[in-house]
């Protein structure tokens, strides 16, 4: 993300920002505080981001402001599911603390997207408070999803080249539309893959997955419910293990990850619904660990085999041949690619039981 | 006879516009409304004097930084 300098993260140009509806709205009816002259008495109870509520955005934007609130983006209740589906109802309080100091920051609001760069990096103005329709790639999307998502889509990640659609110069919202980042129709969503993710045949019509016209024979070879189109277009992704998370004496919240590492493996799919009928799926390995949160109680996550460590994922680093589908051998005869239970930890083999893959397909 | 018949249809079919018309005007929209019709007028000048200001906003900051040394961040690992 590029460096803006501290005066320029709160500039308002009032040449472009005069052109934008917004700027008719007066600045404490969402930033509070008071308008007047003193930097002190101005910025006395001033909310260091918008106020994070329907009605600010949702008074005009009567379509989105609701929806978008209720979004996953806001709510971050895919983190929810899996922490309570881990722990007992009473340690939520507990988890719910350590969510207010390390989780809480990362809730993007409208203004997150449309006006400045996210407050979980750092804010500051896109476009001299200029609200913006698109949000930027490099300067909203992958400011947040940065250390999976970007890497593996602009290809920064050593020996992995970048995404196909990358240098395609396709950005996020190619793909992710707005629709998808507001949320809409989609209320009580409490997990990614429940929202309406875009798909790869949203673009590729005719696959002719086990099809047996097709001109593609590894797509006549394997029809369209035995894997995510993942298994073969993606390339190694980054792992994390043991995450835990601490405060300092000051109230300075911060994490540490044990180790990380790129791997490619392929499990069995936990979840099979209409959507998403495949077998077999791409498994990322997630920070999780039973003492993650131990800093805010001990035994927090007495119900950690309740999900697995390994969790469907959706890498962004296509290309046309990844190395496991150069040939047939490269992935039918090669344990190096599958979630085996000797490729999981003893200690989290009873967690991923739904995912390891009981023996290698040949 | 035809005449008088297209003549009717007309006729039906410019009511029928017209009612349409008043309708999509005087019925509260689904997405979007006018979103000056309930806003006090702009009178946060204050604000707007200082944060279009550059100069100004670059001897603040600059003031603030030297008071605050940045703190190196405590985390390890992807984020």
């Amino acid at each position: 993300m590029p460096e803006v300098a501290a005066w320029e993260r709160v500039w308002i140009d009032a040449e472009t920002y005069g052109d934008d509806v917004h700027s008719y709205i007066n600045c404490t009816d969402c930033h509070e505080g008071q308008a007047v002259d003193d930097f002190e008495s101005a910025h006395e109870g001033q909310r260091t981001r918008v106020v994070n509520s329907p009605e600010v955005c949702g008074d005009c934007h009567l379509d989105v402001g609701i929806p978008a609130y209720n979004s996953l983006h806001n709510t971050l209740a895919g983190y929810d599911t899996a922490l309570y589906e881990r722990s007992i109802p009473e340690n939520h309080a507990a988890i719910e603390e350590m969510q207010e100091y390390h989780c809480n920051d990362c809730h993007a609001t409208c203004g997150d997207c449309h006006v400045s760069q996210p407050f979980s990096v750092g804010g500051g103005l896109l476009e001299g408070h200029t609200f913006v329709q698109s949000p930027s790639m490099s300067r909203n999307c992958t400011a947040c999803h940065g250390s999976r998502i970007r890497a593996e889509y602009y290809g920064s990640n050593e020996e992995v080249t970048s995404d196909v659609h990358f240098r395609a110069r396709m950005d996020c919202m190619e793909c992710h539309q707005a629709d998808e980042m507001h949320g809409m129709d989609m209320e009580g969503v409490e997990d990614r893959y429940d929202s309406a993710t875009p798909t790869c045949q949203t673009c590729h019509e005719d696959l002719g997955m086990g099809e047996r016209d097709t001109e593609i024979e590894e797509h006549a070879e394997h029809a369209e419910d035995i894997m995510s189109c993942q298994v073969c277009h993606s390339q190694p992704y980054t792992n994390c293990v043991n995450c835990h998370v601490e405060r300092t004496e000051d109230d300075i919240a911060f994490f540490s990850v044990e180790d990380h590492y790129l791997d490619f493996r392929i499990g069995l799919n936990p979840d099979v619904t209409e959507e998403r009928p495949y077998t077999y799926v791409v498994l990322r390995h997630v920070p999780i660990d039973p003492d993650s949160f131990s800093f805010y109680g001990e035994d927090l996550l007495v119900n950690f085999d309740n999900r697995p460590t390994w969790v469907p994922a959706t890498p962004h680093n296509i290309v046309r041949v990844a190395p496991q589908a150069e040939d047939c051998h490269q992935c039918h005869d090669n344990d190096d690619v599958w979630l085996t239970e000797d490729a999981v930890e003893e200690e989290e083999r009873d967690a991923n039981q739904d995912v390891i893959v009981p023996e290698v397909p040949y | 006879m035809i005449k008088r018949l297209i003549g009717t249809f007309s006729l039906l079919f410019g009511v029928f516009l017209t009612v349409v018309g008043a309708a999509l005007v005087l019925l509260p929209g689904t997405t979007s409304a006018d979103p000056m019709a309930q806003r006090e007028p702009f009178s946060d000048t204050a604000c707007l004097d200082c944060h279009t200001d550059q100069q100004r906003l670059e001897e603040i900051t600059s003031e603030n930084e030297a008071d605050e040394p940045e703190e190196a961040s405590l985390s390890s690992g992807p984020g």
